[in-house]
């Protein structure tokens, strides 16, 4: 039996692509020769993933181990004392070094909610600020994250920030 | 000996380079310098521990310090 006329170049053309995907999935980032299997985020595009997902290849038991080392590296960020803080209250209040009496107040996985001092006026004409990192990470992780930028580069936080009116859970954590 | 925190959606990877003057060292050394070049490139932030605290730093990687670690970017929204 002789194949179809076309057929030779289709499977020809499907065995390319299925190479080039298989290579593409592979491969972690651009390594270069000798580097460890170290996952950079930054080189690969995550906008295509749904929300609170870290991909589809991830498992159950890739999340649980996720989170306890975000746990880890989150608490070691901070530091005990604010560690401990965060513990008891459930958030950690930064004061605005921009503007006196204005107060962020951050929790783990959620968006920032903005505090003003009695005759303060926010910059922002909602009492939330959405902010999430540009590739998915465990919440506790990206809170530590938040609580540096805030902090101490509040600039980039008062340029970036999202308001919104209601609080809910951050998409790109998880 | 120090320490690169790399974090990602595993939690976090570390690349660590020891004290001593081995081109082991110099090799992680160097790769720890080339990743955090990358990380700002792409709009990534880099802390530093300083007395047992990390805080947002700008300077040029420093071999010297305990422990850096790469903080996502991020967008509002």
């Amino acid at each position: 039996m002789h194949p179809l006329p076309g057929a030779n170049w289709l499977t020809a053309a499907l065995a390319v692509v299925g190479t080039w995907w298989r290579w593409c999935r592979a491969r972690p980032g651009r390594e270069e020769p000798g580097a460890p299997t170290l996952e950079r985020p930054w080189l690969r595009t995550w906008n295509h993933l749904p929300k609170r997902s870290a991909g589809a290849d991830f498992t159950r038991d890739n999340y649980a181990t996720a989170r306890t080392r975000a746990r880890q590296v989150a608490r070691a960020t901070l530091g005990e004392a604010l560690w401990a803080q965060l513990q008891r209250q459930g958030y950690l209040d930064v004061p605005s070094t921009l503007q006196p009496g204005l107060t962020y107040r951050l929790r783990v996985g959620r968006r920032i909610e903005v505090c003003c001092a009695p005759g303060v006026n926010s910059p922002w004409p909602t009492p939330y600020l959405c902010i999430n990192p540009t590739y998915p990470l465990p919440e506790e992780e990206f809170f530590a994250h938040l609580y540096l930028y805030v902090r101490d580069r509040e600039d980039i936080v008062r340029r970036v920030a999202a308001p919104q009116p209601w609080d809910q859970p951050l998409g790109r954590t998880f | 000996m120090g320490r690169l925190i790399v974090a990602n959606r595993r939690g976090h990877q570390v690349l660590e380079w020891p004290d001593t003057d081995t081109e082991e060292a110099r090799q992680q050394i160097a790769l720890a310098e080339r990743i955090i070049q990358e990380a700002r490139a792409h709009g990534a932030l880099v802390s530093k521990k300083v007395d047992g605290q990390h805080v947002l730093d700008r300077a040029p990687f420093d071999p010297q310090v305990e422990e850096y670690q790469i903080v996502a970017p991020i967008a509002g929204g």
